[in-house]
């Protein structure tokens, strides 16, 4: 058979303003145009003039930024295979949310917020269920593009709750995290997805670490004899003694009938009630303590406030706090926009855009604005 | 199933019957940076930036910008094709997810665009067409050949349309010539009648575009 043989040619980085404004569009909005849009005639204006920011500006502003762009930033953070094949929930919408300007203070809320806030989203002004997710399903499906008109912030998360952490205490979160288990998992992830570290790299593996925290479920000895108890010794406590330790900031926390609970000074049964050691330790209340601040954990996450606390919003402003937090939000930021990891050369650069971001609020949107412009990602202003 | 599907899998019997391949060059290059001014007082710079395909919802919604889509029925059914093979086409953004499998998906949900594009041009006054300006859509009965349907400019100027459209940049000389002869291979072995003479440039249409929309410089940002 005679056949087509069109495959075209591959051309590199175009380097004349229009190409540089579709890069600079697809990159942070995360959509290409066609090439006759308007936009990117703006931006390709603003790019000749050598205002780059403000062509930036442009895609940050347009309602691709919100509903593509950050639908595929938040999508892998809320689920637990971390994919972006998932339907719209509340842990990606908040997470929109709260990169829209806040019309109160006319600027960039707290990307913070997203650990340690106390809010929930409404979509036309009706407050999403707590006990399933169809409203942002059928939102998804039939393509309604989010905007602040129709996704407004309120407070608070919910009520009676004074624990609230930001997208930690979702019902997706808690849906994916807490759902049986012993709310490990949720110490797990949020490290995993706000400080980029998982729990195989913060483990202390410094064998003269203390095991007090470790839980009573946690067989000292598993597989039996000798080589059990060295197990245990050598591997199973350098994890549980660090996560045990802050797993207590969820320990009134559960997610069941398909929605979140919230038990103010009862422990979740499902913490306590599995028994491999008597002697270990049962968790009272949620008081949490960080015992991850030794050897090359301290410089892993820099922490920078309270080690200890109780419940699930101090534990999450101490990930807030901690230069980790801010450096993790830039790694991830240059992942999505640049599409492709920060490298072992480029620790400087990480470094400035993260005390850069602190410096700018906390402000996503600042954060995709200059990752997107920085001279190692897509070269618009060259 | 429906027109642009068939014409989707016409199209990837005829690119992978010629050995259309992936360029490994290319996948290689995509994932490449040069780096330079290592040095104490320079600090490492990339000079060049990293090209990738377009990843899920970005890849879709994309192509349904660019071709300009706003019937929601077409949106519908592109979307009814995306999600029936949205496993394999890139997720995360990595040049190594363009497997064979995944260009095969692209193909048809690039057909599906493709098709609703046509529909949507040959709705259309020549002069408010954005892509296939001269082909005659509703040809009578006494048109029956490619170039009364498609003459060899309509060809050449709807090749240099769709780049600009799907891609961003002109055709040059030389794909506009393959366009050409790609138009002819669509139709090869095919009488041209008066009954199969509006699917025949239909065909034509939607094969060239498809191939456009499922290149990588298409779907690579």
């Amino acid at each position: 058979m005679v056949g087509l043989n069109l495959m075209l040619s591959v051309q590199g980085l175009g380097d004349n303003s229009v190409e540089k404004a579709q890069r600079l569009y697809a990159r942070i909005a995360g959509v290409k145009l066609n090439s006759n849009s308007p936009i990117l005639a703006e931006m390709a204006s603003l790019i000749e003039q050598k205002r780059y920011s403000e062509a930036a500006n442009k895609a940050l502003d347009s309602n691709d930024y919100y509903n593509i762009s950050l639908f595929q930033y938040f999508a892998p953070l809320s689920n637990r295979a971390e994919v972006s094949d998932v339907s719209l929930n509340d842990f990606i919408v908040m997470g929109i949310a709260n990169t829209f300007t806040d019309p109160a203070t006319g600027k960039d809320r707290p990307y913070t917020n997203l650990v340690d806030g106390d809010f929930r989203v409404q979509l036309n002004n009706q407050d999403l269920a707590s006990n399933n997710n169809t409203a942002l399903t059928n939102a998804f499906n039939a393509r309604t593009i989010l905007t602040p008109l129709n996704l407004t912030i309120v407070t608070p998360q919910r009520v009676n709750f004074p624990d609230a952490a930001g997208l930690l205490t979702t019902r997706q979160f808690l849906q994916e995290h807490a759902t049986a288990g012993t709310n490990r998992r949720l110490v797990h992830y949020a490290f995993r997805e706000f400080l980029c570290t998982d729990i195989k790299e913060w483990r202390d593996a410094d064998l003269s670490i203390s095991d007090e925290f470790v839980t009573r479920d946690v067989n000292r000895s598993p597989g039996g004899g000798a080589a059990g108890f060295n197990q245990y010794q050598t591997e199973c406590r350098t994890c549980h003694q660090v996560q045990d330790s802050l797993r207590n900031a969820f320990a009134y926390h559960d997610f069941v009938n398909n929605a979140p609970v919230y038990m103010p000074g009862r422990v979740a049964p499902k913490i306590n009630r599995n028994i491999e050691f008597q002697g270990g330790f049962v968790v009272q209340n949620d008081s949490w303590e960080n015992k991850a601040t030794r050897n090359g954990n301290a410089n892993r996450f820099g922490w920078r406030g309270p080690l200890t606390g109780n419940g699930a919003k101090s534990l999450g402003a101490m990930i807030a706090k901690s230069e980790r937090f801010a450096s993790c939000a830039v790694e991830r930021v240059f992942k999505h926009v640049c599409l492709r990891a920060m490298d072992s050369s480029e620790g400087t650069l990480k470094q400035t855009l993260a005390r850069n971001f602190e410096a700018d609020g906390y402000s996503l949107r600042g954060l995709f604005r200059s990752v997107a412009l920085s001279p190692s990602c897509l070269q618009v202003g060259e | 199933m429906n027109m642009s599907s068939i014409i989707s899998i016409l199209v990837l019997i005829l690119l992978t019957s010629t050995g259309c391949k992936i360029e490994s060059k290319f996948l290689d290059g995509i994932a490449q940076r040069e780096i330079s001014g290592r040095g104490n007082n320079n600090p490492p710079r990339v000079i060049s930036a990293v090209k990738a395909p377009l990843r899920f919802r970005s890849l879709v919604e994309s192509w349904i910008r660019q071709a300009d889509i706003t019937n929601n029925t077409d949106i519908n059914n592109i979307y009814m094709q995306f999600n029936a093979l949205k496993n394999q086409l890139p997720q995360e953004g990595t040049a190594t997810e363009l497997t064979s499998s995944g260009f095969q998906a692209l193909f048809v949900v690039a057909g599906q665009v493709c098709g609703a594009l046509k529909n949507k041009e040959a709705a259309l006054t020549a002069q408010n067409r954005q892509v296939f300006k001269n082909f005659n859509f509703t040809p009578n009965a006494t048109l029956l050949t490619r170039e009364a349907l498609a003459s060899d400019q309509a060809i050449r100027d709807a090749a240099n349309n769709l780049l600009l459209v799907f891609v961003g940049r002109s055709a040059s000389e030389a794909e506009k010539t393959e366009f050409v002869r790609a138009a002819a291979q669509v139709l090869f072995g095919v009488s041209i009648t008066a009954q199969n003479n509006t699917k025949a440039v239909s065909d034509i249409a939607v094969v060239l575009c498809t191939a456009v929309v499922s290149s990588i410089e298409a779907i690579s940002i």
